[in-house]
């Protein structure tokens, strides 16, 4: 028989028996709109707990910010200010052979170095009135794991203003304050433990404190950002004594003598004005990094090789004529050192003397380093956008002691290639991992550390992902639900159909039915009662979906005030609407499911149907 | 003349829980082509049984069933379909239409079994339906329509196909005295005019009068 008549039959069957029929249509049409229900809302309330209870924790909770750098020191201010800490950066450099050994972790979407900017000088006067901030330690930050500091926008446009991610910890304002004297000694070797910086920081002139600030109000801010010009001349001497520094107020004809010393000395091999003017961009802040340990702010990695190429270029362009002693570099005149691999700021070692530097690497710090230079009567220069040229340095080098203090490798020259930065091997102590997915957190993390990276995960991304794991689970049975017990209920109510169809099935053979044609028979019936209630089904779901949008919502709202609002601060009210979401890839895995177990199930029923004596037609009572 | 129905040593066995009945023991019978038939033996005596083999709804236990010069039992299930379906047309004393088709639906049913068109089907049965007088039934299901009525319908679905017998199984016996006789006067027309063996087992020996070949059976034997 034609399978079109076959179904003819079924559907003027179901017309006849439609209370009969309802025993398999209905149950369908339940399972269906149930399925359709828990699905979408299980994925409703996954999404909404996204946003509400976590915000961007759940996007920042794929990432994994794997750092060497270390904070030591200082504890947090009473006042609840932030606190002025020592920071040490790592003491391994990850380079991209790092990056790519990480990037094979599995579950690992990408991972990227945030690569320290070797500027000196940047500083920007529009952040605070009246203040200028140092921002001494930018780093680069790839787009697909800037959120990790970000929830914005982090992407490079030539011609808008460049995103930034500031670090709070640079906020700091440095000032003097020599308590109406001239001169003031420190005492270094005046306690037991050695330095005591905030002894020191008590007694010095030098004064810095973190300056209060409202998070909201930066963001979105549009800044002027300059990068380079001179330093700023010191303002006083020193003095080494037996057990501290003493420290002396330069007089107005000391500071102009300095002035014009500086002048002369730069003026033989660079335009003094041009060397002095920074370079200067406007950026828009898009994040603010709060951290204790994490010093960085950080500038999208597509500017940072532009910004390197200009910083160096300006230098070339200012250089006169003269060329430049070999001996005088590293020696006169400071700079970024490139040994052939790897480029780096120049640290502050440069400068000669004893000087506080304000939100220097990671942070303030005191750096007692330049004894040696001080002794041998000799003022150094650093100079902006220098690339001294230095023999490579092979074997154990400290990678802390080069970032902070230079390299100490011979110099050979003046490096005047602008793209240095760009060709030079890439280092950071901080590598930051983005997961596919934040239920792997814990199976990355296991996997960082097998593989030698160190990393302790103190993310609490545990109620995430139980809660995530449980809708996942409640998905997951209610599909596994789903298939048996449409596969349960068609055996059954088709089992019924045949027993109850026995004489109907003998006559169709006397007539001259195959065993196929029965088989066809009742197998269409099945598929085609099954559809019928995954039809009704999927209509009564997609409009109870929409319905119980809101008492979902109400639900989940008290839900989330009555447990999860004191673990996570923020809270935000969700709409009816985020409820109202189908689950369309559920949808299409029911509706798959339904058909291949209707076609698969009702196989059953249709053999024993099929096995049905013609003699039941005519058949002795 | 050939036989349109010939048996030789027909038996047939059941398995009853533990014990084996003997259905139809040796049955040898012959009909002729064009002639009629009826078969006659009380309730347990193997009529319906023999009924079940001739029209090849039944494999016999041993013996032969050689139909139109045909021995259908050794014909597999398919053949044997597509022998039930063109060569005989079966009536049931309970009619058994489908309820959910109507009379020409119904009466169509074999033709669309053998993959014909509906169109054609439906034609055949429309025809069909003029023959029985009940054209004005052709959209009716049987629930709307009397036994008598039910029963012509099941007759002219035995036709649809043009079969070279039709067989019936006590086409009278859910009939009042005037639909029954209707009935009879409807087969003897069909045997008449298309040259159509009727094959039918009752248990009225009354109606044994109207046919020339009667076979009686008792106790699946043949009595004589």
């Amino acid at each position: 028989m034609k399978l079109s008549y076959v179904n003819r039959i079924n559907f003027k069957k179901l017309k006849k028996y439609k209370g009969k029929s309802m025993f398999l249509i209905i149950p369908v049409t339940f399972l269906m709109a149930m399925g359709l229900i828990v699905s979408s809302q299980a994925n409703n309330i996954m999404s909404a707990s996204k946003q509400t209870i976590f915000g961007t924790a759940a996007e920042a909770g794929r990432l994994i910010e794997l750092t060497s750098a270390q904070v030591t020191g200082g504890t947090q201010s009473e006042q609840g200010n932030q606190s002025i800490r020592f920071m040490f950066g790592g003491d391994t450099n990850y380079t991209d052979s790092d990056v790519e050994k990480i990037s094979g972790i599995k579950n690992v979407e990408s991972a990227a170095l945030t690569v320290p900017v070797p500027i000196s000088r940047i500083e920007t006067n529009d952040l605070f009135s009246g203040t200028s901030v140092s921002l001494n330690n930018l780093q680069t930050l790839n787009n697909q794991i800037s959120a990790q500091y970000t929830d914005q926008n982090f992407s490079y446009t030539a011609g808008e203003p460049i995103p930034i991610i500031l670090n709070a910890n640079s906020f700091i304002k440095n000032y003097e304050d020599w308590g109406g004297q001239d001169e003031i000694t420190v005492n270094i070797g005046g306690t037991r433990r050695g330095v005591n910086p905030e002894e020191i920081q008590n007694q010095a002139p030098f004064k810095f404190e973190a300056i209060s600030y409202d998070k909201n109000s930066l963001i979105g801010k549009e800044i002027t950002i300059s990068f380079g010009g001179l330093d700023p001349l010191q303002t006083y001497e020193q003095e080494f004594t037996g057990t501290g520094v003493l420290f002396r107020k330069l007089t107005a004809d000391q500071k102009q003598a300095n002035e014009t010393a500086r002048q002369s000395a730069i003026s033989q091999y660079w335009d003094y004005n041009a060397i002095n003017t920074p370079l200067t961009y406007t950026f828009k802040i898009v994040g603010i990094v709060e951290s204790e340990s994490n010093r960085a702010s950080y500038i999208p990695d597509a500017f940072a090789n532009q910004l390197m190429n200009n910083y160096i270029q300006k230098q070339l362009d200012a250089r006169t004529d003269t060329e430049i002693p070999a001996d005088s570099l590293n020696s006169t005149f400071y700079g970024m050192t490139y040994d052939g691999l790897q480029l780096q700021s120049g640290g502050f070692g440069g400068i000669g003397g004893f000087r506080v530097m304000g939100g220097g690497q990671g942070g303030p710090e005191i750096s007692a380093s330049g004894s040696a230079d001080s002794s041998s009567d000799k003022t150094g220069y650093t100079i902006p956008g220098l690339v001294i040229q230095t023999e490579r340095q092979e074997g154990d080098t400290d990678a802390f002691q080069q970032r902070v203090f230079g390299s100490s490798a011979t110099a050979t020259g003046v490096n005047t290639d602008s793209t240095v930065f760009d060709q030079s091997v890439h280092s950071s102590d901080t590598i930051v991992i983005r997961i596919n997915d934040i239920g792997n957190r814990s199976q990355v993390v296991k996997d960082l550390n097998s593989a030698g990276y160190a990393y302790q995960d103190l993310s609490n991304q545990e109620v995430f992902s139980q809660l995530q794991n449980t809708l996942h689970n409640v998905t997951r049975i209610v599909t596994v639900a789903f298939i048996i017990l449409s596969a349960v209920i068609i055996v059954l109510t088709m089992g019924k159909f045949v027993s109850e169809s026995r004489k109907e099935i003998g006559v169709f053979r006397a007539l001259g039915a195959t065993k196929g044609d029965i088989k066809k028979l009742f197998m269409s019936q099945a598929i085609m009662y099954t559809l019928i209630g995954y039809i009704g089904g999927a209509v009564i779901g997609l409009i109870l979906v929409l319905i119980i949008a809101k008492p979902v919502q109400l639900w989940f709202d008290s839900f989330i005030i009555n447990t999860v609002k004191e673990t996570f601060a923020v809270v935000q009210k969700t709409n009816a609407g985020a409820f109202a979401h189908i689950d369309w890839e559920m949808f299409g895995v029911y509706t798959a499911l339904l058909v291949i177990i209707a076609i698969l199930v009702s196989i059953v029923p249709a053999i024993k149907a099929s096995r049905i004596s013609p003699v039941q037609a005519i058949k002795n009572e | 003349m050939a036989n349109i129905i010939e048996t030789r040593g027909l038996t047939k066995e059941y398995q009853d829980g533990d014990s084996k009945v003997l259905a139809l023991d040796n049955i040898s019978i012959a009909l002729p082509e064009k002639e009629n038939m009826v078969i006659i033996g009380t309730s347990g005596s193997g009529k319906t049984t023999l009924l079940q083999l001739l029209g090849g709804l039944d494999y016999p236990t041993s013996g032969e069933v050689i139909i139109n010069k045909q021995p259908i039992n050794k014909l597999d299930d398919n053949k044997l379909s597509s022998f039930r379906n063109k060569t005989i047309g079966f009536v049931f004393q309970f009619f058994n239409l489908q309820d959910y088709l109507t009379a020409r639906e119904n009466i169509a049913l074999p033709l669309l079994l053998d993959g014909q068109s509906q169109e054609k089907a439906f034609k055949r049965a429309e025809d069909l339906l003029k023959q029985i007088n009940l054209e004005h039934r052709t959209n009716h299901t049987p629930a709307m329509m009397s036994g008598g009525e039910m029963q012509r319908v099941a007759i002219a679905r035995a036709m649809a196909n043009n079969p070279k017998i039709i067989m019936a199984d006590e086409p009278t016996g859910n009939l009042d005295k005037t639909n029954a006789e209707n009935i009879l006067e409807l087969f003897d027309e069909i045997a008449k005019k298309q040259g159509v063996s009727i094959l039918m087992i009752t248990h009225d020996e009354s109606m044994a009068r109207r046919y020339k070949n009667v076979l009686h059976l008792y106790k699946g034997k043949l009595k004589k």
